[in-house]
């Protein structure tokens, strides 16, 4: 029962960070909270659940003005209400064009948010968080353009994981098995970043073709 | 652009907090600045605080180490400060080294090492004039060099990077 719980507030705060700022988010579900008179550690019933997503739609209206937005974020609230066996983060994706430095902060907040929502613990996200700052690099500093595919994952027998993926249409990399190895040392960091992902993650592919462009997938899986 | 990350001079120590993300625009003009400022007047030691980071990835710590080497190059010491538990885990599994930097825990312990230091070197120059005062003195020449290049421990620092 706990753990339906915790993973309720931590939902709704993951939620709500996606349409508003972590500030608003946090107060907006303080009050909540304070309207049913539950404390933000407590246990909530199903009921108690559906009384803080009616609570937070209302207040809404003020942050998020687009309707349709705003349908979203309170769908995916209530989602969070869902009892025990459906608790676990549904599979979703968050897609990031890299285009400016932006970009890659961008992206690497999408990815802590994912990593928050799927349980991973605070060392884990800040792995998660790196990995994607090194692939969000490379694209920038060596494509120009590309874009990052962050996805909770749900794998039978429960697993969750969190899986990202890296593409671009840049010059490619043509020693890919030397850059692996850990033995390229370029001036300008790009072997580094590659290895650095292949090492914080647990499942790491790469494939490139020199001219065409580079492609990565990795994986993290919640303990 | 617009932005850009100041650096504070605290007696003869420099200080630079990096709290934005870093572009390869802000790291060249820090590169520079450092180096002029360096140069402008009397520095013993450059501070770079980092706790203001969220992702300490491989970037920014080469982009840390090049400062630091530039720095070094030009007789001032860098203390890399504010790295914090899972920043520390992250580059050890990455296996990135920050050869060549030297780190505190926290900006105090940084200034602490550097006050240190700053004197055990005026004890060290105390000491060589005492001897001259009482007579022709016979200082080992490598004593001698240590000191007017500004520290022993320094030159140790370069060459373990």
């Amino acid at each position: 029962m706990q753990t339906t719980h915790r993973r309720a507030f931590e939902g709704f705060i993951a939620v709500l960070r996606q349409h508003v700022n972590v500030i608003v988010a946090e107060s907006l579900l303080d009050l909540a909270f304070k309207e049913i008179g539950k404390a933000k550690g407590a246990e909530l019933s199903e009921g108690e659940c559906q009384k803080v997503v009616s609570l937070l739609g209302g207040s809404l209206g003020v942050w998020v003005k687009d309707g349709a937005l705003r349908e979203e974020c309170i769908k995916k609230l209530r989602g969070c209400c869902a009892g025990a066996d459906t608790d676990a983060p549904t599979q979703q994706s968050s897609a990031v064009e890299i285009k400016s430095e932006d970009d890659i902060v961008n992206a690497r907040q999408q990815a802590k948010q994912h990593a928050i929502t799927l349980g991973f613990n605070h060392t884990d996200q800040v792995k998660i968080m790196t990995a994607v700052s090194e692939a969000a690099r490379n694209i920038y500093q060596y494509a120009r353009t590309g874009a990052i595919l962050i996805t909770s994952l749900l794998i039978e027998g429960g697993r969750r994981a969190i899986e990202i993926q890296s593409s671009d249409r840049g010059p490619g990399i043509g020693n890919l098995e030397e850059v692996l190895s850990g033995q390229y040392r370029s001036k300008t960091g790009m072997g580094l970043g590659i290895l650095s992902c292949k090492r914080l993650m647990d499942d790491f592919q790469i494939t490139s073709q020199l001219g065409q462009g580079t492609r990565i997938v990795m994986r993290k899986y919640v303990i | 652009m617009g932005r850009t990350i100041p650096i504070i001079r605290l007696y003869d120590t420099l200080l630079v907090s990096i709290q934005i993300v870093l572009s390869d625009h802000l790291v060249k003009e820090l590169k520079e600045n450092i180096s002029c400022e360096v140069r402008r007047r009397r520095t013993n030691g450059l501070v770079i605080e980092v706790s203001g980071v969220d992702v300490f990835d491989s970037y920014i710590a080469r982009s840390i180490r090049d400062i630091a080497q530039i720095a070094e190059l030009m007789g001032t010491p860098t203390i890399l400060a504010g790295l914090d538990a899972g920043m520390a885990i992250t580059l050890v599994e990455m296996n990135m080294h920050m050869s060549g930097v030297e780190t505190a825990l926290n900006l105090e312990n940084a200034f602490d090492i550097l006050a240190e230091r700053r004197k055990r070197e005026e004890q060290e120059g105390g000491a060589l004039i005492a001897d001259c005062e009482a007579g022709p003195a016979e200082v080992a020449v490598e004593d001698a060099q240590a000191l007017i290049s500004g520290s022993t421990r320094r030159e140790r620092h370069a060459d373990d990077a």
